[in-house]
C-alpha cells in the first residue's frame, strides 16, 4: 500500500472503510459548518485561505486528517460547484415566479 | 269577382243543363262545396272495401299467397312472430344477430391484446434501442473468471464504480443494499449485484473484497487488467476517465457515469437507472421491469402462433 505514504506531509491515508468514511464525511461536514460560519463559499480561493486558518484551524485539520487528499480536493470543489448550481437553480426560479405575476397582473 | 264570373259564365255557357251551371258557379264563388263532395268519395270509398272483404272469406288463399297449392297457411301456429310484417328478421335474428357479433366482438378483442403483448415484449427486447452489454472477461474477488455467460438465468443489476470513491459509490451501494432487501421481502425477486470497478490499477480482488464487505452481503466485485475493464464499459457505454499522468502511489479519483444496469436472464439490457431512482422508486421500477418479462421461450411461441386469420390485423 505504497500510495498511503506518499503524500505531501507524508500524510498517512485514512482506510477506505465504512468507518473511515463516516468519520471523514463528519469532518468534511463540521468544516463546512465552520465556513458557512465566515462567510467562505470556495475554501480554494487563495483569497479565502487566511480568513480559514484564523477561524477554521481546528476543523480544517480534522477535515485534512481524516480524508484522503484526493477527496478533500473533490469535496471543496464541489462545495462551491453546488453552491453557485443552487444559485442558478434560485435564479431561474425567481424569474419564473416573476414572469408568471407579469403575466397575472 | 265582377270579372271572374262573366269568364266562367262564358266557359259554362256551352253546358245545356243550367241547374249544373248554377252549382258550378256557387263552387266557384265559395268553396264550401269542396268539403262535402271529399266525404262524399271516401264513402264510396268504405263501401268498395266492405263488398271487398265480404267476399275474402270465400277463398281459401289470398291471390299471391307463398304457401304452395294444397298447403294450409296455419301450420306454424307455434310462431309468435307469424303475424308480424317483419317476421323472423326482427325476433330470431336480433338474437343471432348479438350472439354472433358478441362473439366476434371478444373475438377480436382477445387477439388484439395478444398481439399488443407480443408487440411490447418485443420492444422491450431492445431492437433499436443502443445496444448496451456483451461479452466480458473480468475476475471476481475470490480471482475466479466471471463472463458475459454468468448473467443468464437471473435478473442482474450491475453497478460501475471505484472503491477510492469519496461519496457516490458509498451512496449508490447503500442504496443498493436497500433495493435488495426491499425486493426479496415485497416481491421474492432475487438479483444478481454486480460491482464493476472502473479502476483496475488500485482495485485488485482484494481490495474489492474488502471494500464490498462493508455493504450488502453478496455484491460480486469485479476487475481485470486495463484492457478487461476498459473492453467491458465500453460494452455498457460507461464513460470512466483516470487522471493522465497518474504517479504510481498517488492518490487520484476516476470520474465516472452513475447507472445501474438491469440485465434480463437472457443476458440482455433491460434499462440504465439513474441516480434520480430513490430507494422507494427504484424498487418499483426494478419490480415492474421482472413482472413484465416473458421467457424466450414463450416469447417466441406468441410471435409463431401466427393464425390463419392473423391477416385481419395487419
Amino acid at each position: 500500500m505504497t500510495w498511503n505514504i506518499i503524500g505531501k506531509k507524508e500524510k498517512k491515508e485514512p482506510p477506505n472503510t465504512r468507518n473511515a468514511r463516516r468519520l471523514c464525511w463528519d469532518s468534511r461536514d463540521e468544516y463546512f459548518k465552520c465556513l458557512d460560519s465566515i462567510n467562505v463559499i470556495n475554501p480554494l480561493d487563495p483569497k479565502n485561505s487566511k480568513k480559514i486558518q484564523t477561524s477554521c484551524k481546528e476543523q480544517s485539520n480534522q477535515f485534512d486528517q481524516n480524508c484522503a487528499t484526493s477527496w478533500i480536493k473533490y469535496f471543496k470543489e464541489k462545495r462551491f460547484v453546488d453552491y453557485k448550481r443552487e444559485r442558478m437553480l434560485k435564479e431561474v426560479e425567481e424569474q419564473q415566479e416573476l414572469r408568471d405575476s407579469e403575466r397575472k397582473s | 269577382m265582377n270579372q271572374v264570373i262573366p269568364q266562367t259564365q262564358r266557359m259554362l255557357s256551352r253546358s245545356s243543363s243550367s241547374g249544373f251551371r248554377r252549382s258550378a258557379l256557387r263552387t266557384v264563388a265559395s268553396m264550401r262545396a269542396i268539403p262535402s263532395s271529399s266525404l262524399l268519395i271516401n264513402k264510396r270509398v268504405n263501401i268498395f272495401r266492405n263488398f271487398h272483404t265480404k267476399f275474402t272469406p270465400l277463398y281459401n288463399k289470398k291471390p299471391l299467397s307463398r304457401v304452395p297449392v294444397g298447403g294450409s297457411e296455419s301450420t306454424s301456429s307455434s310462431s309468435k312472430f307469424k303475424n308480424s310484417t317483419l317476421e323472423f328478421s326482427s325476433g330470431k335474428a336480433m338474437i343471432l344477430f348479438v350472439l354472433v357479433g358478441g362473439t366476434l366482438y371478444y373475438f377480436f378483442e382477445k387477439e388484439k391484446r395478444r398481439i399488443e403483448t407480443v408487440k411490447t415484449a418485443e420492444a422491450n427486447r431492445g431492437y433499436g434501442k443502443p445496444m448496451i452489454g456483451g461479452d466480458f472477461t473480468l475476475y471476481d474477488e475470490n480471482g475466479k473468471e466471471f463472463t458475459e455467460k454468468d448473467l443468464l438465468g437471473k435478473f442482474s443489476i450491475i453497478y460501475f464504480g471505484f472503491s477510492h470513491c469519496p461519496d457516490i459509490c458509498p451512496d449508490e451501494l447503500d442504496k443498493l443494499g436497500v433495493w435488495l432487501d426491499e425486493l426479496r421481502k415485497k416481491y421474492d425477486i432475487i438479483l444478481q449485484p454486480i460491482f464493476i470497478t472502473c479502476d483496475p490499477a488500485r482495485d485488485s480482488s482484494e481490495v474489492l473484497k474488502e471494500y464490498l464487505s462493508d455493504f450488502h452481503e453478496g455484491i460480486i466485485g469485479l476487475t481485470g487488467s486495463y484492457e478487461q475493464v476498459k473492453n467491458c464499459c465500453k460494452k455498457y457505454r460507461v464513460y470512466f476517465s483516470t487522471p493522465p499522468s497518474v504517479k504510481p502511489g498517488q492518490d487520484y479519483l476516476v470520474d465516472h457515469s452513475i447507472f445501474f444496469y438491469l440485465m434480463d436472464p437472457e443476458g440482455q439490457f433491460v434499462e440504465a437507472l439513474g441516480q434520480n431512482y430513490d430507494e422507494e422508486t427504484g424498487v418499483e421500477k426494478i419490480a415492474g421491469h421482472v413482472k413484465n418479462y416473458i421467457p424466450e421461450e414463450k416469447r417466441e411461441a406468441l410471435i409463431n402462433s401466427d393464425k390463419w386469420y392473423s391477416f385481419l390485423f395487419k
